[in-house]
């Protein structure tokens, strides 16, 4: 699934955006963003962890962060050790530890009922090894996304070097 | 309760980024989980005998 992901990429989508971090920051944003204008983006986003233990990748809309306004699932591979995963919050990735990397493909659509939807696949190292996770990240708030804001789960978590890059589909 | 922290904003129709001074969670705030370890599940069951090998679940 990936490859052919890659493979669409090219004639579908342009590159919208592409930023990188150059101090460490609580959220790690990027505003100006039309999800109903543009149909649907394809985020590729690096995050560096600075500090702190092991934390999820978080992914808010529209600057929106309270965290029980979102819900997310996804089945993990942690070290080797499969689980299944339900959260009131928006978890977009599996765990980073500190002066670690996490990495995430997410694509990001409004759906029918009106709300956008997202979905990642995810590779990120943590204490206990590496971590690879597919998720899914639904809010009931918010129907057009402006802004997409990435939260490492402690302050000043989001690293210097971390990146996104975004595409969205070509009209 | 959230707390002020420091956010880069990059805004793709100026251009430009700026630092701002956003709402964020706690630091402290756990990721809640109701995740199943299908591996000590299936230990579990094995013990309990109701399966005996891990492919019966498949």
């Amino acid at each position: 699934m990936p490859f052919a992901m890659f493979q669409v990429i090219p004639p579908l989508f342009e590159r919208l955006t592409e930023v990188t971090l150059d101090r460490d920051a609580t959220l790690f944003s990027v505003t100006g963003l039309d999800l109903e204008a543009d149909g649907c983006y394809l985020i590729f986003y690096q995050g560096v962890k600075t500090t702190g233990g092991d934390t999820n990748l978080w992914i808010f809309f529209n600057r929106d962060t309270t965290a029980a306004n979102y819900i997310s699932c996804g089945l993990a591979n942690q070290a080797g050790s499969f689980s299944a995963r339900y959260f009131g919050c928006p978890v977009i990735s599996g765990p980073i530890s500190a002066n670690k990397t996490v990495f995430a493909l997410i694509a990001l659509m409004r759906c029918a009922d009106g709300y956008p939807r997202a979905v990642a696949m995810s590779s990120s190292s943590y204490s206990g090894g590496e971590a690879f996770m597919t998720t899914a990240v639904v809010t009931k708030y918010i129907t057009n996304v402006k802004e997409i804001d990435f939260w490492h789960g402690i302050d000043y978590g989001v690293g210097a070097g971390s990146k996104m890059i975004i595409f969205r589909r070509r009209l | 309760m959230n707390m002020k922290s420091r956010a880069y904003i990059y805004d793709i129709k100026t251009g430009k980024g700026e630092w701002l001074e956003v709402d964020i969670p706690p630091a402290s705030l756990p990721s809640p989980s109701f995740g199943i370890n299908f591996e000590k599940l299936i230990k579990v069951l094995i013990a309990k005998r109701i399966i005996s090998t891990p492919e019966e679940l498949i």
